[in-house]
């Protein structure tokens, strides 16, 4: 039931996802015949490979993210929007359960199209590592153990989910704060104020340690790469918990709301 | 269980400065048709939203069916069916919506959307924000129906409705929903509306409850007297107005009919007409003088 009203609402950028991955799906097999002509010509420099998870893990961020900000426009604040929110809200069901339905729904399409991306990615990268015969893991660092791929692809997953999530959350969480889809805009302003914020105090205040929007995955500077970051797990309960924090701040606005 | 099916005590709402419902004491009877009345603003979606539980009172409470309002509004929707704002979602048929609504609703009925849509001539594979607003009107109707309530809450249904459309929708609302001793509460300022259908009526005017009756005691009550004599009294507590023109006076009365005339009469006066009055009449009266305000009890 709430699930086709969450399918109309969410059709077209949902779409959108799906061209993006079938896209992504060319990409990969045109990369795959060109990793075979690669390997032909003898490279066979598995270190140097592994520098190909960043770019992958920053873009896969902004574009999922993209997703979960356009995502965050659609569901109650948008039914509240279009005054549709006292049909809605007089459905006999607490006004949390609407939210986390939509919440729940979203992060689901999140979390498939970084999994499709990501099978896509490591089923690329997993046949160049077998064609430089070191089958399922890769060589991170020079001195470091090699790292499973599949851990590798797991974190990265896990990391971009996180930082879509609070996309997500707070572009919903906008929405719901004043009751209309142009919510999202009102999210886009507060990130950039973040990201002003953060300059500012890193300018003044270098000593001065505040979170970023997107985790560090990985540790590494121009040049070098260094490994994993250390506290991955600490790291991701914190911005698991950060996640959850605007969806709960968004029930809380209204449960306590006039509709 | 109790025979009321609306309840309020008391029952308040301001927004800042602006006080929309003082205090108001409704009586809903199980198995009524009951009119609320009021001007725009009188206060009568606020006291609606509030049984809905999409708004908080600020004082006081309201039960329906027996449930208290905010605290068991899951309870409440579920036997009730609400018409509020008559927008649904836009980008869905009526055959969507009806899909969409059914899972929310055990006692959901498809043969009755389906008999409901063909005897309100609804085109049912249009999207909603496609539909004219009578069928709007409609099809928020039909969903209500079909959810099989207990109860249903309507607000201003007939607003913005041509009469055939209007006398569709009383029509159902009467024949199918009520004649099954089920109750309505029904908002409009539309009073022959109301009249031709309603047993009750409450009069809200100013977030205040002038008036709560059986319509036929209104009916029965409220005269207006023409009379001509001297020394006539102006007040009194059967007098709602008093006025005097061309050495006339005229007195609208909200009881106590034959006890006054014999008292003026007694007094020499002369009683030149005695009418009986329509809800229309006695609405105006009772709205049109913001400081008449008959104490509810005089008429229950």
């Amino acid at each position: 039931m709430y699930l086709l009203k969450q399918w109309r609402e969410s059709r077209i950028i949902s779409t959108l996802a799906a061209l993006a991955l079938i896209l992504l799906l060319l990409l990969v097999l045109k990369g795959s015949v060109a990793i075979d002509t690669f390997h032909s010509h003898g490279n066979n420099d598995n270190q140097g490979f592994a520098f190909i998870f960043v770019p992958i893990f920053y873009v896969e961020a902004a574009l999922v993210a993209f997703w979960g900000w356009l995502a965050g426009g659609i569901g109650a604040g948008k039914n509240l929007g279009e005054d549709s929110g006292s049909f809605l809200f007089t459905r006999p069901r607490r006004r949390a359960w609407f939210l986390w339905s939509d919440w729940g729904y979203a992060m689901a399409q999140i979390a498939a199209i970084i999994l499709l991306m990501n099978i896509m990615i490591g089923f690329l990268i997993a046949h160049a590592l077998v064609l430089m015969h070191s089958p399922g893991v890769v060589q991170l660092t020079t001195q470091g153990q090699p790292v499973p791929l599949t851990f590798i692809m797991f974190t990265i997953s896990v990391g971009v989910l996180l930082f879509a999530g609070l996309i997500y959350g707070l572009s919903y969480f906008s929405t719901i704060l004043i009751k209309r889809t142009s919510g999202v805009m009102l999210a886009a302003g507060i990130l950039v104020a973040y990201l002003i914020l953060l300059g500012i105090l890193h300018h003044y205040y270098p000593a001065f340690h505040t979170p970023g929007l997107i985790m560090n995955v990985f540790n590494f500077d121009q040049h070098s790469m260094y490994g994993l970051s250390g506290n991955l797990a600490y790291n991701f309960a914190a911005r698991t918990v950060a996640m959850l924090a605007f969806p709960a701040a968004a029930q809380l606005i209204l449960d306590h709301s006039e509709i | 269980m109790s025979d009321l099916a609306i309840e309020t005590h008391a029952l308040s709402k301001n927004f800042g400065t602006l006080v929309a419902l003082d205090r108001v004491n409704i009586h809903v009877e199980r198995g009524s048709i009951y009119g609320f009345l009021g001007r725009n603003g009188a206060g009568k979606t606020t006291a609606i939203r509030i049984m809905a539980g999409l708004s908080q009172a600020s004082g006081g409470g309201a039960r329906v069916l027996g449930f208290q309002a905010g605290r068991d509004s899951i309870a409440i929707l579920e036997r009730t069916g609400f018409v509020i704002d008559k927008v649904l979602l836009p980008y869905m048929t009526g055959r969507q919506l009806l899909r969409f609504n059914k899972g929310f609703f055990p006692a959901w009925s498809d043969a009755q959307a389906k008999r409901y849509a063909e005897a309100l001539e609804i085109p049912m594979d249009r999207k909603f924000k496609k539909l004219s607003h009578g069928n709007k009107t409609k099809l928020c109707l039909l969903l209500a129906l079909a959810q099989n309530p207990e109860l249903l809450i309507l607000d201003e249904p007939t607003a913005g409705l041509d009469p055939v459309v209007t006398d569709q929708l009383l029509r159902v609302l009467v024949e199918d929903f009520a004649n099954d001793g089920r109750t309505i509460l029904m908002s409009s300022h539309h009073l022959s509306e109301v009249e031709k259908i309603a047993d009750w009526v409450g009069i809200l005017d100013h977030g205040r409850l002038l008036l709560e009756a059986r319509l036929d005691d209104i009916r029965a009550s409220y005269r207006r007297i023409r009379v001509t004599g001297e020394r006539l009294p102006s007040t009194s507590p059967e007098i709602l107005t008093a006025s005097a023109s061309d050495g006339v006076t005229e007195y609208v009365l909200c009881a106590g009919e034959e006890k006054f005339t014999a008292d003026l009469r007694n007094n020499g006066a002369t009683i030149l007409e005695v009418l009986p009055m329509n809800l229309s009449e006695i609405f105006v009266e009772l709205v049109g003088k913001e400081n008449h305000h008959v104490p509810v009890e005089a008429m229950a």
